[in-house]
């Protein structure tokens, strides 16, 4: 495993491995954005992503396959789970088509997590419509709690159900009110 | 179980889907040209910090 650092300036959590690849890592908490009975109940939802960039622009160690680098962010995941009450929503971006590709890798890692018996994954599908052609864009992501997780019918009632009004109501008030404050 | 959410074209969710897109694809571009700090600095962003770890010892990270 690698070692984790806090970027002072810019929040992200930052490590780099032995293959001269430096990873960032970002968490943005959203739990406001969503219902606030959230709130009484103390959950937490925060989206969390990562990419990384070579510190060598020759470097070809984006083909190699890291095993650290999963060790690594499992680790920082299992930390962020200390607090039960914590959500994670992970979406991963279609602009350069490899969202899927994204969406099967952080499976894998999910699926490698150490002591993943503990922690439960829901997948979520995005699709957007478009009359002429059908589909015109997916996103792939997930949800991610605790097994034991208190308060399961909250989850499924406040944030579940109402994925999609919230993500359309809500977020689009606040991102279009502020382009840079959410993902 | 899978959350599925179809989002309908021209409509505010599908605004905020191109947007949040948008928005993912250059923080990744920022990162991957080494940017993201005059990223987080020109878009004043600071992202949550929810786990405890030492600062980097680059001031500027």
């Amino acid at each position: 495993m690698y070692n984790i650092v806090k970027g002072p300036s810019s929040g992200s959590y930052l490590f780099q491995t032995e293959n001269g690849l430096l990873y960032v890592c970002r968490f943005q908490n959203c739990t406001r954005e969503f219902s606030p009975v959230l709130g009484i109940y103390d959950i937490e939802v925060f989206e969390f992503d990562f990419t990384c960039h070579s510190l060598d622009a020759q470097n070809c160690a984006f083909k190699k396959f890291d095993k650290k680098v999963s060790a690594t962010i499992s680790y920082l995941l299992l930390k962020f789970f200390t607090n039960e009450l914590r959500i994670i929503i992970y979406v991963c971006d279609t602009a350069d088509g490899r969202h899927r590709e994204r969406h099967k890798l952080f499976k894998i890692w999910f699926n490698n997590l150490e002591k993943q018996e503990d922690f439960t994954r829901i997948p979520m599908e995005l699709d957007q419509e478009n009359k002429d052609s059908g589909l015109a864009a997916s996103a792939h992501g997930c949800i991610i709690t605790r097994k034991d997780f208190p308060h399961p019918e909250v989850l499924q009632r406040e944030l579940i159900d109402k994925a999609a009004s919230i993500i359309g109501q809500k977020l689009v008030a606040t991102n279009l009110a502020n382009p840079t404050s959410s993902t | 179980m899978t959350i599925k959410i179809t989002i309908k074209e021209n409509s505010k969710l599908g605004q905020y889907f191109i947007k949040s897109m948008a928005e993912k694809k250059a923080w990744r571009e920022a990162v991957a040209s080494g940017n993201y700090i005059d990223y987080c600095k020109k878009n004043n962003l600071k992202f949550d910090t929810p786990v405890d770890f030492p600062d980097s010892p680059l001031s500027q990270a």
